[in-house]
C-alpha cells in the first residue's frame, strides 16, 4: 500500500514545493489541504501515515490540528510535522508540546525536508528515491 | 528560481501584496469595532508572513528579510505592543511598495545591478526606521491561561496571538465563552460557518478548537426517561467533529446562548479580572449516549488531490484562444455567405434549408463561447481601485492635503490587460487632481470649502464600454492659464480665439505642464500626453469637463474587450473601411458648403468648435466609385483622447463586429493611419484605420500660425 501523507498549508508555492519534494521520495499518495477545515474534512475518510502541517493557518491553526489528531481515536499515532518559520518559535514549542513529532523550519532546504520525512517514515528511504 | 516554486510564487506573492494593500486600506477606514481591527491586523500578518515564507524559499533574500521586517512590525501592532497610528500606517504602506518592487524586480532576472543596489540601500534605511519605531515598544505578558479559569483542552492548543487576543478580551471588559458543538462530518463545514456567522454578530471569535465528535443528543422526546449517565468524554462518534469556539463579548449569557442555538453548549470561560458579580459557569453535561458506528464506510480519497477549485491561466493563451474564436467568427460568416447562395438556387426545401437551420445553432454556441472567453479575461476594478486608494492616501500625506476619497462601481468588470493598461494612467489622473485640482488647505478654507478635498473614482459600464471617471471638488482647470502656457510654449496662436474645448485639448500637448514649479509629486517627467496615449493604445476616448471653483472630471471611456470589435464600416470611392465604433463619437450628414479652408487646411464648424476634417478617398487614394458623385457626403466624428477629427466619406455601411489582425511588416509604415486588416464575411479584406495615427497627423497638417 502506498504511503499517504496529508500536507495542510495555506501558500500555493510553498504547498507545490513540499508536494513535489514528496514526490521524488516515491510513489506517495499526497492529499493538499489549503486549511484547516479542509484538513478536518479529509482525515476521516482515510488513513495517513503522515501529517505535515504549517501553523499560521487561518481560522483553525496547525496547533489546533496537533491537538486534534493527538486526540483522535483512529489517526493519534500518526507522525506530525510542523513546518513554519523562525518568527513562531514559541507556538512551534507548543506544538511539540501538543505532541507533534518533529519540527522543519522555513526557510529550508528540500533535502532537509526529505531526510525528516525519511526519519518519520522509516519505510521510505531517500536512497530509493530517484532524486 | 527554479523548479516547482517559482511557477507559483510570482502570483501569489502578487496576490499577497494585493491583499496587503486592500487590508491597509480597509484598516485605515475609520469607526471599526476592535476585533475588525484585530482581524485586519492579523490579516496583514498573515500576509507578511506567508510572503517572508515563500520568499525564504525561493531564496529571494531581500524579499525575504523586508517581509520580515514589516511581519514583525505587524506582530507588534496585532499584539498590542504598538498601536496603529498614522506614521505607523505609513511605514507599513511604504513597506509593501518596496516589497511590491523587490518582487517586480525578482520577476526580471535581468534587472541592473544599480536598482538591486538601490532597492538594496532603501531596504537597509527601510529596516533602520522599522527598528527605531520598536525599540520603544515592550512585551506583555500575564499570567498564565490557567490562573484565569481557561482549561487546558482549550489553552494548549491556542496560538500566541490567540492567548494575546483572549486576554486582550478580558482586558476590554468582556467576558470569555466557550461554545461546544458537535456536527456530522458529511455538513459540518456548512453547519460551523453558520454558528460562527451567529456567533461573530455577538462579539469576537477568538479560536476554533475542533475536538473529537460526540455522539448526537437524542431528539427531544425519544429518551425521555435515561438517566444522566457517565462522563461524556467517554462516549466518541467517529462520524461526528466537535468544535469548540472561543468567543469574547461584551453580551450576556443569555444572549450568547440564544445565538449558539439550541444543540450547543455554553460555558463561561472568564470573566473580566474588575467584574465583581461572578455567576458559576454553567457546563451543561451532554446528554450521555454510546458510541455509534461510523456512518462512513469504504470512503475514498484520490490521491494527490486539491480542494480548491479554481485554475489560474496564463493571459495569452486566453489571447490565443479569442484569436482562434475569432477566426471561427469569421467562417461561420463564410458559411453562411455559401448557405445563402445555395438557398437562392435551391430553395429552403432542402439541404440549403437544413445547412441554414444548422448554421443558427452553431451561431449561437459560437456567441455564447465567445462571450464566455472574453468573461474569462474580465476581472473587477475593485483590486486597481484599492492600489489607487492606497496610492492616494500615500500622496495625500506627502502633499500636506487632506483627501476624502470615494469610489463607486468597482466591480465593474474590464479586460484584464486593460485593468494594468490603465493602472498609470488613473494614477497619474488622481496625482494630477491632487497636486493641480485640489486647492491647498487655506485655499480652500477662504473658498468654503470642507478642509478635506474630495476625489472621487467612479466606473460603470455603458453598452459595450466602461467609463471610468476621476472627479475632484477643486479649483477647476485655469483655462486663461493654460492658453497663456500654450501661447508660451508656441502650441496656441496669440491672436486667435480659442473655445474651452480647444484649450484643454493643449492640456494633451507633449510638453505641455501646467504647475508652474515642478513639483515632487506630478513631476515625474509625464505629462497628460502619456495619459492621452495610454488610453487612445486601447482605442478609448478622454473627456474632460471642468467647472471654476467647482471642480475637474476626466472622464476615460474604454470598449470593455480588445479582440473582437465593433466597427463602423465606411466607403469611400470604391474602397471600403472599417472604424473602431469605440472612436466615433456621432456621423453627420454635410455639404461642400460646410467647409471652410483655414490656413490650407479644410474644416467646418461644429457646436462653436473647428472640427479639422481629413477626406478618406484622398488621403488613400481610393479609385473612384462608379456610383454617381453626389454634393452630399457624411462626416465621422473620430476622436481618440481628447482631439477630435471629422473624417469625410462617401457612404456609411453599417456596423459589424470584426477581428483585427495585423498587416503584414512589408506594408507597415507604407500606408500610415492603418491599424490592421479585418476579413469581412464576403472573404474581402477591409482596412481598420487607426485612428489616434489619423489624428496625429492631421494636427501636424493643421499647425496653428505662430
Amino acid at each position: 500500500m502506498a504511503v499517504s501523507v496529508l500536507v495542510v498549508e495555506d501558500s500555493r508555492a510553498m504547498r507545490a514545493l513540499v508536494v513535489s519534494t514528496l514526490q521524488s521520495l516515491g510513489d506517495l499518495r499526497i492529499v493538499e489541504v489549503d486549511n484547516g477545515f479542509h484538513a478536518l474534512k479529509a482525515l476521516p475518510g482515510s488513513r495517513f501515515d503522515l501529517i505535515i502541517t504549517d501553523i499560521n493557518l487561518p481560522e483553525i491553526t496547525g496547533l489546533e490540528i496537533v491537538r486534534f489528531v493527538r486526540q483522535h481515536p483512529v489517526h493519534n499515532r500518526v507522525p506530525i510535522l510542523i513546518i513554519s518559520t523562525q518568527r513562531s518559535e514559541a507556538d512551534v514549542r507548543r506544538g511539540m508540546q501538543l505532541g507533534a513529532s518533529a519540527y522543519l523550519g522555513k526557510p529550508f532546504e528540500p533535502e532537509q525536508l526529505k531526510t525528516t520525512v525519511c526519519q518519520l517514515l522509516p519505510s521510505l528511504s531517500p536512497a530509493s528515491s530517484p532524486s | 528560481m527554479s523548479g516547482p516554486l517559482s511557477e507559483e510564487f510570482l502570483p501569489e506573492a502578487e496576490e499577497l501584496l494585493e491583499q496587503m494593500d486592500a487590508g491597509l486600506v480597509t484598516l485605515e477606514q475609520a469607526g471599526q469595532a476592535p476585533e475588525r481591527v484585530a482581524d485586519r491586523l492579523n490579516a496583514l500578518f498573515r500576509s507578511a508572513h506567508s510572503l517572508k515564507g515563500m520568499a525564504g524559499m525561493a531564496g529571494l533574500v531581500e524579499i525575504s528579510h523586508l517581509s520580515h521586517e514589516i511581519e514583525e512590525l505587524m506582530d507588534h501592532l496585532r499584539m498590542g505592543r504598538l498601536s496603529p497610528q498614522p506614521h505607523i500606517m505609513a511605514l507599513i504602506s511604504d513597506g509593501i511598495a518596496l516589497l511590491r518592487r523587490g518582487v517586480v524586480a525578482a520577476a526580471k532576472p535581468g534587472a541592473s545591478d544599480a536598482d538591486d543596489t538601490a532597492l538594496g540601500e532603501e531596504t537597509a534605511d527601510y529596516s533602520n526606521r522599522i527598528k527605531q519605531t520598536m525599540s520603544a515598544s515592550a512585551g506583555s505578558a500575564g499570567p498564565p491561561l490557567d490562573s484565569l479559569g481557561i482549561p487546558a483542552r482549550l489553552s494548549t492548543a491556542l496560538t500566541t496571538y490567540e492567548e494575546h487576543r483572549l486576554r486582550e478580551n478580558l482586558r476590554m471588559g468582556r467576558t470569555v465563552y466557550a461554545v461546544r458543538a458537535d456536527f456530522s462530518l458529511e455538513d459540518f463545514d456548512r453547519q460551523l460557518g453558520l454558528l460562527t456567522g451567529r456567533l461573530q454578530a455577538l462579539g469576537e471569535l477568538i479560536a476554533t478548537v475542533p475536538q473529537i465528535g460526540e455522539p448526537a443528543p437524542p431528539a427531544d422526546g425519544t429518551q425521555p426517561d435515561q438517566p444522566p449517565g457517565p462522563s461524556s468524554e467517554q462516549s466518541i462518534d467517529p462520524g461526528r467533529i466537535g468544535f469548540e469556539l472561543i468567543i469574547g463579548s461584551a453580551r450576556s449569557e443569555r444572549e450568547i446562548a440564544d445565538g449558539a442555538g439550541a444543540t450547543a453548549r455554553l460555558t463561561v470561560l472568564g470573566r473580566p479580572p474588575a467584574s465583581a458579580t461572578t455567576t458559576p459557569s454553567t457546563p451543561s453535561d451532554a446528554t450521555p449516549h454510546a458510541a455509534r458506528p461510523a456512518p462512513h464506510a469504504g470512503e475514498t480519497v484520490t490521491s494527490v488531490r486539491s480542494l480548491t477549485d479554481t485554475v489560474r491561466v496564463e493571459i495569452h493563451q486566453l489571447d490565443h484562444l479569442l484569436n482562434v474564436m475569432g477566426e471561427l467568427v469569421l467562417q461561420k460568416a463564410v458559411l453562411y455567405q455559401l448557405a445563402r447562395e445555395l438557398l437562392d438556387r435551391e430553395g429552403s426545401a432542402g439541404l440549403a434549408g437544413s445547412l441554414v437551420k444548422s448554421l443558427h445553432t452553431v451561431e449561437n454556441r459560437l456567441t455564447e463561447l465567445q462571450e464566455g472567453l472574453v468573461e474569462a479575461r474580465m476581472v473587477p476594478l475593485s483590486q486597481l481601485f484599492d492600489r489607487l486608494t492606497r496610492a492616494a492616501r500615500k500622496l495625500s500625506r506627502e502633499l500636506g492635503k487632506a483627501v476624502d476619497l470615494r469610489m463607486s462601481g468597482e466591480e465593474t468588470r474590464l479586460d484584464k490587460t486593460m485593468v494594468e493598461a490603465i493602472a498609470d494612467p488613473l494614477l497619474h489622473l488622481i496625482r494630477n487632481a491632487m497636486d493641480h485640482g485640489l486647492e491647498s488647505p487655506q485655499g480652500r478654507q477662504t473658498a468654503g470649502k470642507p478642509e478635506a478635498g474630495q476625489i472621487t473614482l467612479r466606473a460603470r459600464p455603458q453598452g459595450t464600454s466602461v467609463v471610468i471617471e476621476v472627479s475632484d471638488d477643486g479649483q477647476g482647470i485655469n483655462l486663461p492659464r493654460v492658453r497663456e502656457i500654450a501661447v508660451d510654449k508656441g502650441l496656441a496662436d496669440p491672436n486667435k480665439a480659442y473655445t474651452d474645448d480647444a484649450i484643454i485639448e493643449f492640456l494633451f500637448q507633449p510638453g505641455f505642464s501646467t504647475s508652474e514649479q515642478v513639483s515632487e509629486v506630478s513631476g515625474r517627467g509625464v505629462g497628460l500626453d502619456v495619459v492621452a496615449r495610454n488610453i487612445a493604445a486601447f482605442n478609448g476616448l478622454v473627456d474632460v469637463t471642468t467647472t471654476p471653483g467647482v471642480g475637474t472630471t476626466f472622464s476615460i471611456t474604454l470598449p470593455i474587450t480588445l479582440v473582437i470589435i465593433r466597427a463602423l464600416l465606411v466607403r469611400a470611392g470604391a474602397e471600403l473601411f472599417a472604424i473602431p465604433l469605440s472612436n466615433v463619437t456621432e456621423t453627420l450628414l454635410g455639404r461642400e458648403s460646410d467647409i471652410r479652408t483655414v490656413e490650407g487646411a479644410e474644416v467646418m464648424e461644429l457646436r462653436g468648435r473647428t472640427l479639422p476634417l481629413l477626406r478618406l478617398r484622398e488621403h488613400f487614394a481610393c479609385a473612384a466609385s462608379s456610383q454617381a458623385h453626389t454634393d452630399d457626403f457624411y462626416i465621422v466624428v473620430v476622436g481618440s483622447a481628447e482631439s477630435r477629427l471629422g473624417l469625410v466619406v462617401d457612404e456609411i455601411e453599417g456596423q459589424q463586429e470584426i477581428v483585427i489582425k495585423t498587416i503584414g511588416e512589408l506594408l507597415q509604415g507604407v500606408i500610415s493611419g492603418v491599424a490592421g486588416a479585418a476579413e469581412l464575411g464576403n472573404r474581402r479584406m477591409i482596412l481598420v484605420l487607426d485612428i489616434p495615427a489619423l489624428l496625429d497627423e492631421a494636427s501636424n497638417r493643421v499647425v496653428p500660425a505662430g
